[in-house]
C-alpha cells in the first residue's frame, strides 16, 4: 500500500482524518488492533518470523530496560579473541562495579545473547545475533540522525536488508522513504526561492546535493532489485530517477547562481531596465524597500511662521469690508422688446470705454456699477467682449487702454459690494495699444 | 542675505539657486554649511532642479514621546525607494552602461505613471493609500508631478550616496537571481526531468 499511495500521493482524500485527528492520549488503554481479512494474508506472519532476532533489541533497549546491559554488550562485542573470560569482561567496563558487572553478564547469557565458549566452560562468546544487534545499535550511537545522512542511512538500511537475507519488500521502504525525501527537497527548494531567502536556499541546496548523491549511489547499487517490476515498484523507480535528475539539475543552478559561478545569464551583474524595476518593487517586500530609503535624509521640517507675521495676516483680513447683506429685488414684470430694439451691449460697451478714456483717466466702475446686480455683470462681460474684439487682441479699434490690477475697492451700493480696479485712460500714441 | 538668514530660510524649504547667489561664494557657502552642521543638518544642491536644500545629517535617535513634524512611515520610505529606483537609480545606470560601452535598455526614465507605481504596489498598499503616500513625499519635495508623471523633487535628487547605489544594485542583483532561479524550477517542474542519473 505505501507503494500506491507515494506513486500517488494526491489519491488521500481531503477528508480523511490527519495526524491531529489521530492523536493518541498516552493514558488511553491499548486496544488489540482488528484485522479485516484473515491474519495469514497479512505481513503479520513474516512480521512473527522476525520477532526472535527484533526480541533481542527488546532485551536491551525499550521500557523497563537499563542501559547498562546494552553499553556491556556493546563493550564485550569489541574483546579481541573468540572467547573471554569474567575477568576481561571486568577489564572491558572499569566503570562497572566487578559484582554488578558479573549479574549483567549473567543476564545477557540468560537471553541467549551471550553463550558459553566452545571447549572453555569458563569462557563465554556472543552470539551471532548478538554481533548483529550490539553492530546495529552501535552504528545508530549518534546523538541524533543529521538531516543531510537520512538519505545515506535509509540506502545503509537497503543495504543491511538484502545481506540478512530479508525479503525484498524490506528494501522498498528505505527506497521509497528516500525517494519521499528527494521529493520535499524539491518542495524546499521551490520555497525558500519564493521566499527569497538566499541563504537558507543554498543551505538546502547543499543538503539536497549529499542526498541526490546518496540516493545516485543507491539507485546505482541496487538497480536490479528496485528496476525488476517488484511489488509495482518499476513505476516508483521511474520517478525517483526523474527527482533525482530534477534535484540534481536545480541544486547545480541554486549553488551556481548563488555562489556566483552561473552563466552569462545571470553573471553579467544587475540589468537595470525598467521592467527589472517594476519587478523587483513588485515582489520586494515594503521592509526590504523602506530600508533601501533608510534615514532618507528627511528635510528640516520648521513651519515658516512668526506670531507677528500671522497677527498682521489676521488683522488683514479683519480689515477687509463686511459683506453687505443685500434684499432680494421685487419681482417685476420685463417688458418685451423686438429684437431690433435690444441695442448691441458690446458696441455699446466699447463707446462707453472710449467715452472713459477721453476723460482722462477713469475707474471702468464708474461705467459697469448701476442698477443691479445682474447689470452689472451684465456690463462686465460687455466690456471684456468689447476689449476682445476691438482691443490690441481684436481689431484694434478701440481708442482706450485698460489697465487691470489686483486691488479691491469698496463700492457698497447697486448690489455690489467691491469691485477689483480697472482703470481706463487713453492709448499711449493716442491709437490703440499695440 | 546673513548666513543666519540663509540657513532659516533653507531650513524652511528649497529655494531656486539662482534666488540665492550669496551660497554661489565659497566663503559664504562654507558658513553656511557649517552653521547647519551645527544643528545637525546639512547643505546640499539638487543638480537636476537647481535648488539649494538642507536636510537632516543624520538618523534620528528615538525618543519616547517625540512627535517629528514629518518622519516617514515604513510604507512611505518604500515608496520613495521605490520612486528612487525608477526615477534616479535607473536613469544613472543607464547613463553609466552607455559610458562603459553597453546597450542601455530603451525607455526615458524621466517620468513614473502613478498609475504603474500602483500596479508594483499591489496586494500590499491600496490605490488611495498610495495616492496620500506619494501626496506627502510631493509636498515633502522628494517628488514633483508634471503632466500626469511622477519626476525627482529636489530632496530626491539629493537623496542617494554611493553606499545607496551599491545597495540598490545588489538588491537587484538578487532579485534577478531568484527570478531566474524560480524560471528554472518551474521549467524542471513542467519537463519533469532533464538530466535524470542512470
Amino acid at each position: 500500500m505505501a507503494v500506491e499511495a507515494w506513486l500517488d500521493p494526491s489519491a488521500r482524500p481531503a477528508d480523511l482524518p490527519g495526524p491531529a485527528d489521530l492523536a493518541v492520549g498516552v493514558g488511553e488503554p491499548w486496544q488489540q488492533p482488528a484485522v479485516v481479512p484473515s491474519e495469514a494474508q497479512t505481513p503479520l506472519p513474516a512480521v512473527d518470523h522476525a520477532v526472535p532476532l527484533l526480541g533481542r533489541f527488546a532485551t536491551l533497549v525499550g521500557p523497563g530496560q537499563q542501559h547498562d546491559r546494552l553499553a556491556v554488550l556493546c563493550a564485550l562485542a569489541r574483546q579481541p579473541g573468540a572467547s573471554w573470560r569474567l575477568r576481561d569482561a571486568e577489564e572491558a567496563v572499569p566503570w562497572l562495579e566487578p559484582d554488578s558487572t558479573a549479574r549483567v553478564v549473567g543476564e545477557l547469557a540468560e537471553s541467549g545473547l551471550l553463550l558459553p565458549a566452545a571447549g572453555d566452560e569458563a569462557a563465554w562468546r556472543l552470539s551471532d545475533e548478538a554481533h548483529v544487534v550490539a553492530a546495529v545499535c552501535s552504528a545508530l550511537s549518534a546523538p541524533q540522525l543529521e538531516p543531510d545522512r537520512f538519505v545515506r542511512v535509509l540506502a545503509a538500511s537497503v543495504t543491511l536488508a538484502k545481506a540478512a537475507g530479508a525479503p525484498d519488500e524490506a528494501a522498498f521502504g528505505p527506497f521509497l522513504a528516500a525517494a519521499g525525501v528527494l521529493e520535499r527537497d524539491l518542495s524546499t527548494i521551490e520555497q525558500r526561492i519564493a521566499d527569497g531567502r538566499e541563504e537558507a536556499l543554498l543551505e538546502a541546496a547543499a543538503t539536497a546535493r549529499t542526498h541526490a548523491a546518496d540516493m545516485a549511489a543507491l539507485l546505482q547499487q541496487h538497480a536490479e532489485l528496485f528496476r525488476a517490476d517488484a511489488g509495482g515498484l518499476a513505476d516508483a523507480w521511474e520517478r525517483a530517477v526523474a527527482a533525482l535528475g530534477r534535484l540534481e539539475t536545480l541544486t547545480g543552478d541554486v549553488v551556481a547562481t548563488l555562489a556566483g559561478h552561473a552563466d552569462d545569464r545571470v553573471r553579467r551583474g544587475p540589468r537595470s531596465d525598467r521592467s527589472s524595476l517594476r519587478g523587483l518593487v513588485a515582489t520586494a517586500d515594503l521592509a526590504t524597500l523602506a530600508a533601501l530609503a533608510g534615514e532618507a535624509r528627511l528635510p528640516p521640517a520648521v513651519v515658516p511662521t512668526h506670531p507677528s507675521a500671522a497677527l498682521a495676516a489676521l488683522d488683514e483680513h479683519l480689515g477687509r469690508p463686511d459683506p453687505l447683506a443685500v434684499p432680494i429685488p421685487e419681482p417685476i414684470l420685463l417688458p418685451v422688446e423686438a429684437p431690433e430694439d435690444v441695442p448691441d451691449l458690446t458696441t455699446l460697451a466699447a463707446r462707453a470705454l472710449e467715452w472713459l478714456a477721453r476723460r482722462g483717466e477713469s475707474v471702468l466702475t464708474e461705467w459697469v456699477v448701476g442698477g443691479t446686480w445682474a447689470e452689472a455683470t451684465g456690463r462686465m462681460a460687455a466690456v471684456v467682449e468689447a476689449w476682445s474684439r476691438h482691443g490690441p487682441g481684436g481689431d484694434g479699434s478701440l481708442q482706450a487702454e485698460l489697465d487691470a490690477s489686483p486691488t479691491l475697492d469698496p463700492v457698497g451700493h447697486d448690489e455690489v459690494a467691491v469691485v477689483s480696479r480697472t482703470l481706463v485712460r487713453r492709448p499711449a500714441a493716442g491709437g490703440p495699444v499695440p | 542675505m546673513s548666513p543666519a538668514e540663509l540657513c532659516r530660510v533653507l531650513l524652511v524649504g528649497s529655494v531656486p539657486a539662482a534666488e540665492l547667489p550669496e551660497l554661489s561664494g565659497d566663503e559664504m557657502r562654507d558658513e553656511v554649511r557649517r552653521r547647519l552642521a551645527e544643528v545637525g543638518c546639512e547643505l546640499a544642491y539638487s543638480v537636476d532642479s537647481d535648488r539649494w536644500v538642507a536636510r537632516l545629517g543624520g538618523p534620528l535617535p528615538d525618543i519616547e514621546g517625540h512627535e517629528p513634524v514629518l518622519r516617514l512611515s515604513q510604507a512611505e520610505l518604500a515608496v520613495l525607494a521605490a520612486c528612487w529606483l525608477h526615477l534616479r537609480f535607473l536613469p544613472a545606470e543607464r547613463a553609466r552602461a552607455a559610458a562603459d560601452g553597453l546597450d542601455p535598455d530603451g525607455g526615458d526614465g524621466a517620468g513614473l505613471d502613478p498609475d504603474d507605481l500602483a500596479e508594483q504596489f499591489r496586494g500590499r498598499l491600496g490605490q488611495d493609500q498610495l495616492h496620500d503616500l506619494v501626496e506627502r513625499l510631493r509636498r515633502s519635495g522628494f517628488l514633483t508631478q508634471r503632466e500626469g508623471l511622477l519626476r525627482a523633487g529636489p530632496l530626491l535628487s539629493t537623496f542617494e550616496d554611493p553606499s545607496t547605489v551599491e545597495q540598490a544594485r545588489t538588491l537587484l542583483t538578487r532579485h534577478q537571481r531568484l527570478a531566474y532561479l524560480q524560471r528554472r524550477a518551474a521549467e524542471l517542474g513542467a519537463d519533469g526531468s532533464l538530466d535524470a542519473t542512470d
